[in-house]
């Protein structure tokens, strides 16, 4: 009997043992692991480059305005954005201009219009408005504007007058 | 007789010292740590154009991600981040990235209160007891019982550099693991 008992012991020193290191290695082993995603969508630049220049004729004396429909004048300033593939762009551009006199004392007020494509079609392009969101580069990364407009030269001192203009293309 | 009594006793004592240990187990068992993403799981740099340099998403800005840990209030829990190098468009095209992280522990998920990470290993309590009124356990235990839990909350943020890479969607994995210190 008393050999039994020493026996029955050490079973219960064994099952202890091992149950209270199960134990110890759940609490220290207690981890968890999870992911998240990083993500970035890297675009071409936009590029702006200028087929050509707005073209005014010589002024006549008794002319009082001078108008350069974008949808069909040969004489509007041509320009093109590159860039990604059909990707949605907004376009934006101030209306009125200043043009300036050679001599700096006079001035001339141009105000704007504009014909956009994404074909290379002047005849078929829409006139744009000052900002403008639906316009899609097309499979090549083109859009095509046609910029025209008018200005008031009734009383316009006679020289060269001289202004900029600004469009503005950015992606979506 | 004798012989029958000593193995009777040796079938039956094993039996009742096993389910004595059962009952121990449940006792000592500690919550277990639950890791849940309370953003949208993306750290979204958004569109970024060729060459524009190193661009950031910083603690504060709204696309951080956040995570929250949520487990035993006074245990020490160690968050180990594993950030990808660089998030890439395929083999020969990739992002430079370097992490960003920090973690609050007041109890609230406050990115005001965070601690910025040294490195990409920290080791802080889930609640730490800044005197500032009554613990998120103090208004009674943890339903069913066992050892109250509390959250602490953590902020993955980061920069990458863009140089004259391809256009195209750049992606990495930022893996998290946390376990009880």
């Amino acid at each position: 009997m008393q050999k039994a008992t020493t026996i029955l012991l050490l079973i219960f020193t064994a099952v202890s043992f091992t149950t209270l290191t199960a134990a110890a290695q759940d609490q220290n082993g207690g981890s968890s692991r999870i992911s998240i995603s990083a993500s970035a969508q890297v675009v071409e630049s936009i590029e702006m480059v200028t087929l050509r220049d707005i073209s005014f004729s010589p002024v006549q004396p008794s002319q009082q305005t001078i108008t350069i429909d974008p949808l069909s004048d040969t004489n509007t300033g041509k320009m093109v954005a590159l860039g990604n593939a059909d990707s949605q762009i907004r376009v934006s551009f101030v209306r009125e201009r200043t043009l300036t006199h050679d001599s700096g004392t006079n001035s001339l007020t141009f105000t704007y219009e504009i014909a956009g494509n994404d074909e290379d079609d002047q005849s078929s392009a829409e006139i744009l408005q000052t900002d403008n969101r639906d316009l899609t580069l097309n499979g090549n990364g083109e859009y095509y504007f046609w910029i025209g407009g008018q200005v008031n030269v009734e009383n316009a001192k006679p020289g060269n007058y001289n202004g900029d203009f600004t469009i503005e293309v950015e992606y979506i | 007789m004798k012989k029958l009594f000593t193995v009777i006793s040796l079938l039956l004592l094993p039996i009742w010292a096993l389910q004595a240990q059962t009952l121990a187990l449940n006792i000592e068992a500690p919550p277990e740590l639950t890791i849940t993403v309370i953003s949208d799981g993306v750290l979204d740099f958004g569109s970024l154009l060729q060459n524009q340099g190193t661009v950031q998403i910083q603690l504060q800005d709204p696309q951080t991600e956040t995570i929250s840990i949520e487990g035993e209030h006074n245990r020490d829990v160690r968050v180990t981040i594993y950030p990808p190098p660089a998030l890439q468009l395929d083999a020969d095209n990739k992002l430079p990235f370097t992490l960003g992280a920090a973690y609050a522990n007041d109890g609230e998920d406050n990115k005001n209160q965070a601690t910025v990470f040294s490195g990409n290993t920290a080791t802080f309590p889930i609640y730490q007891d800044d005197g500032g009124g009554p613990p998120p356990w103090a208004k009674g235990g943890k339903k069913g019982g066992g050892p109250p839990t509390s959250k602490a909350y953590l902020y993955i943020y980061g920069d990458i550099t863009v140089g004259n890479d391809r256009a195209g969607t750049y992606t990495g994995t930022i893996n998290i693991s946390v376990e009880y210190d």
